[in-house]
């Protein structure tokens, strides 16, 4: 009997966070050829109908890129400057031009799974002596499962996200 | 097997990849009565970005050639860890070009077998060649020479401070800096030892990247009679970056000449 709440918590819990459901995001980066051409700073996260910063998924820097943190902007306000710990964890290299594959559970900065509600998922592409882009696009939580192609930029060719509340086993 | 690298190739590789660098005065146009003189400052750095200092970047050497051609030097500088400033008083009607002192440099590169970074060094390719290792392969050099340079103008407009040296890479203006206009079109002529240069690459970009996502640079190259001409769409200040190489007939010291030019200028509201 003492079974049942924890079983009834664990199914609710599934069924309100989509523990098995994930978010799948190809993003490809430019091929750029004209001027000088330094690999761009990428930073992908995503925020919460209040636009706050719940999870950074990837941020690709320079090895010694604190100085440049700032130029990711949105990223830097929103998620870095408050968290320098969850920035270190997650900082990695810079990536050429190239398509880039990322696999989301929908947890959170501290590994806990999000709950329902709107989130937006954001890309920002700066680069030096370039261009800078910023993506979004708005998601549900749990939603319906969606299969989005977002356009070519001027930093990001195109690319795409795949939402799906059963997780392909 | 080797891969052989046409030499072509290896001669337009940059050998360094620089900070765009500038001369900002506060004012372009400045008007006073008879024989009283203004006052003006203005910024010396080098950036990545068009006028964000980041580098302080001397004021102590800059040059300040009079509306009579005459070279002068600023009132007082000052060397911050950003920015350089210099203070200089106009006392002469016309037009004034202020400049960093210029001087040819070597700059040579060569790799040692099995690293993938080059070597760089600050001296010409004979001097190079004596200091570096047996082994060393791939060496070239290069001779740099750039200017950065502005024009500011008390009252009426003169050209004497457009008179070319006939060294390097020069920039005349055709139209005077003092009537750059939002709007209209303007040229500018680019000289290479005197004469006209053809296919000199020209960029021009507008203060304030910081505030916008994309660099919105003009890019040009000079005509067979050295001209440039373009628009800049809206008032503002303005960042122009000129590059022209050539390959040297004598390689001993370099392979090829690399001359630039930064000139800071603003264009005015219609």
């Amino acid at each position: 009997m003492k079974l049942k709440p924890l079983l009834l918590a664990s199914v609710l819990c599934g069924i309100s966070t989509g523990a098995f459901a994930q978010m799948q995001l190809e993003l490809s980066l430019k091929e750029i050829a004209t001027g000088q051409y330094h690999r761009p700073y990428t930073a992908i996260w995503v925020e919460n109908s209040r636009g706050e910063s719940v999870k950074t998924l990837a941020l690709w820097v320079q090895h010694d890129g604190h100085k440049w943190f700032k130029d990711i902007r949105r990223w830097w306000r929103k998620a870095g400057r408050d968290n320098p710990a969850m920035v270190d964890a997650v900082s990695s290299a810079t990536r050429p031009a190239g398509k880039y594959h990322l696999d989301w559970d929908l947890s959170n900065d501290e590994g806990k799974p999000l709950a329902e509600g709107d989130y937006q998922l954001f890309i920002e592409v700066v680069r030096e002596h370039g261009g800078r882009e910023l993506i979004r696009h708005p998601f549900n939580l749990p939603g319906d499962d969606f299969n989005v192609k977002l356009p070519a930029t001027s930093e990001t060719g195109e690319s795409q996200i795949h939402y799906s509340r059963q997780a392909k086993r | 097997m080797k891969r052989l690298i046409p030499l072509t190739a290896l001669l337009f590789l940059p050998l360094t990849q620089a900070h765009d660098r500038w001369i900002l005065p506060t004012h372009f146009n400045v008007s006073a009565e008879d024989g009283k003189g203004v006052w003006i400052s203005a910024d010396v750095s080098a950036s990545n970005q068009v006028f964000e200092v980041d580098k302080p970047f001397g004021a102590e050497d800059v040059l300040i050639i009079t509306p009579e051609g005459n070279t002068d030097r600023p009132s007082s500088s000052y060397r911050g860890s950003r920015r350089s400033v210099f203070d200089y008083q106009l006392t002469d009607e016309g037009t004034y070009r202020l400049e960093k002192e210029a001087r040819p440099r070597y700059f040579s590169r060569y790799k040692i077998k099995g690293q993938d970074t080059p070597v760089r060094s600050n001296l010409d390719k004979a001097a190079t060649r004596a200091a570096m290792p047996k082994d060393a392969v791939e060496l070239e050099g290069a001779l740099y020479f750039s200017r950065v340079e502005s024009y500011v103008t008390l009252n009426k407009p003169s050209d004497k401070a457009f008179a070319p040296k006939g060294e390097y890479l020069e920039l005349v203006p055709v139209t005077h800096p003092a009537d750059f206009v939002e709007g209209d079109p303007l040229s500018l002529k680019l000289l290479f030892n005197g004469t006209p240069a053809q296919g000199v690459k020209v960029n021009v970009v507008a203060d304030g990247t910081r505030y916008r996502n994309q660099i919105e640079e003009i890019s040009l190259v000079s005509d067979k009679d050295g001209l440039v001409q373009f628009t800049p769409a809206k008032a503002g200040r303005f960042l122009l970056h000129a590059e022209y190489e050539e390959a040297m007939k004598d390689t001993r010291l370099a392979d090829k000449t690399v001359s630039e030019i930064f000139l800071t200028f603003e264009a005015a509201l219609q």
